[in-house]
């Protein structure tokens, strides 16, 4: 009996991947137009289980979650005009510093606080390489592709670059992961920097995971099916 | 339920507001002094899930930190206070600002509040207005507006007024504009009729002279048209658009899939 039930765990199991698989999906795709987002991948692998003795233990795996990578691959750059918007081409994040903590962001979407400091749209301060905030006279400065703020003509600050590994988003545009050196970026003035994902592959992989879906539901059907054929037999 | 199913609602969502921020900039193209918006987004928290079959195993194979995200939301809609073009108008109470600056503006309450649009009149007393009738501050008057020839407004503020009193020319000067500008432009908040008010997170006020520090040179004669770029905003309202329908798919994906597990027992 056990090697008609199991199946019906497996292809249950199945479909919750596929159900994780649109969540994670869906938010990629309403991330579309978010400045700095990354896409996230969610991969899958297969899994033996145990307890399961003798043949039933090659025949029966389980898929199972792997890991969520965040794909930090290039997105494309859009023209704001807006002096206050930077975006990295190449390596690295900026770090900003939050009322929680530090965190790393590609959003490059800046204002000018009331006191005149750098901060991002939640209102944390950018950083810049000696880790502190910066101070801006007033709202007309410029960027040079390594970092370097200019105003009046002179060099005020840099801004502190960092390439990360182990990313994990956090929100809010938000990533944490291990700080390393990042050498390979220039910065873009009056840029920001789009999602990185192609619309086409993730239509594909929706449509994918729906279908997948649909053939484990009709499988757990057709074994639910067979099983009400056994029981009718030896009945009048 | 699918949390894809409010994974894709945030995103149609977050489009809608991008749309009606994208067709307020189109509706005020023609709009003297109007400064457009921009919609920016940021991505939800993420849910961290763990997968107990994983976990209790006996295999060392235990997974990364799986996460999934719950979608968009809208972390601001800014304002971009970039020049626009000029045009002439041959109006001598026609002022634009070339740089940075605005106008204070008085309302009938008292309060104050401020302005990119220089096309400005001249009220029963004399006093110089916007076209609501608010006065300009600090308040010109014109007295004896029946022996005006000409006014003028030099491009740092000064307003002269040439009289013919008695077959005489005169010149007069009545008072001089100033201008205002704000550590955070960004942080002002919009309340209509053109007119900006000041916010803790934009600053206090800033007093100057025009063509002077970092404020903007006045112009007689050109008002200052909407920063409005009409073919970038129809292409931002295609990407809003479709943006929109591809969320919708995933309301419908899931939908279909809910289904399919309705009818899993017949």
């Amino acid at each position: 009996m056990a090697i008609n039930f199991q199946p019906i765990y497996i292809l249950a199991s199945g479909s919750e991947r596929a159900v994780d698989q649109l969540d994670a999906i869906t938010n990629n795709i309403s991330n579309s137009n978010t400045p700095g987002f990354k896409k996230i991948l969610l991969r899958e692998m297969s899994q033996k289980i145990e307890e399961n003795k003798g043949p039933a233990n090659d025949l029966l795996v389980f898929p199972r979650f792997r890991d969520t990578a965040v794909i930090n691959s290039q997105g494309s750059l859009i023209k704001t005009d807006n002096p206050l918007d930077i975006a990295i081409e190449g390596d690295g994040f900026f770090t900003v510093e939050s009322g929680i903590g530090r965190f790393y962001t590609r959003n490059g979407h800046f204002h000018i606080n009331q006191d005149g400091f750098l901060v991002d749209v939640n209102g944390a301060y950018i950083l810049d390489e000696n880790n502190q905030r910066i101070r801006l006279e007033n709202s007309k400065f410029n960027i040079t592709q390594k970092g370097e703020i200019y105003q009046n003509g002179q060099i005020i600050r840099k801004l502190r670059i960092v390439n990360l590994q182990n990313l994990e988003a956090v929100g809010n545009s938000y990533y944490t992961g291990q700080e390393t050196q990042a050498n390979n970026y220039s910065l873009r003035q009056g840029f920001l920097e789009n999602a990185n994902l192609s619309i086409i592959k993730e239509m594909t992989e929706m449509i994918n995971s729906h279908r997948r879906f649909d053939i484990y539901m009709n499988l757990v059907k057709s074994l639910d099916m067979l099983e009400g054929k056994v029981n009718e037999i030896g009945k009048a | 339920m699918l949390r894809a199913l409010w994974t894709s609602a945030s995103g149609m969502e977050a489009q809608q507001t991008n749309l009606d921020v994208i067709s307020h900039n189109i509706a005020n193209v023609n709009t003297v002094g109007f400064k457009r918006s921009r919609t920016n987004f940021e991505d939800l928290i993420y849910q961290d899930i763990r997968d107990p079959g994983v976990l209790s195993s006996t295999q060392n194979r235990v997974p990364a930190g799986i996460q999934i995200g719950l979608g968009v939301k809208i972390s601001d809609v800014a304002k971009m206070f970039a020049q626009g073009s000029l045009i002439q108008t041959q109006n001598p109470l026609d002022v634009a600002i070339q740089g940075e600056g605005f106008f204070k503006i008085e309302m009938p309450d008292g309060s104050e509040a401020f302005t990119r649009a220089g096309n400005f009149q001249i009220d029963n007393e004399g006093y110089i207005v916007n076209p609501e009738g608010y006065k300009l501050s600090p308040n010109i008057q014109i007295s004896a507006p029946e022996t005006v020839l000409s006014i003028s407004i030099s491009p740092n503020g000064k307003v002269v007024v040439v009289r013919n009193t008695g077959g005489q020319q005169t010149t007069e000067e009545v008072g001089s504009i100033k201008l205002y500008r704000f550590i955070n432009p960004a942080g002002l908040k919009a309340i209509g009729g053109n007119l900006f008010k000041y916010t803790e997170a934009s600053g206090q006020p800033i007093e100057g002279d025009p063509n002077t520090d970092a404020f903007g040179k006045l112009t007689q004669g050109f008002l200052e048209s909407s920063n409005v770029n009409i073919v970038e905003e129809m292409v931002n309202l295609i990407v809003a658009q479709r943006a929109y329908e591809v969320n919708s798919k995933g309301i419908i994906t899931s939908d279909e899939m809910l289904r399919t597990v309705g009818t899993l027992k017949s």
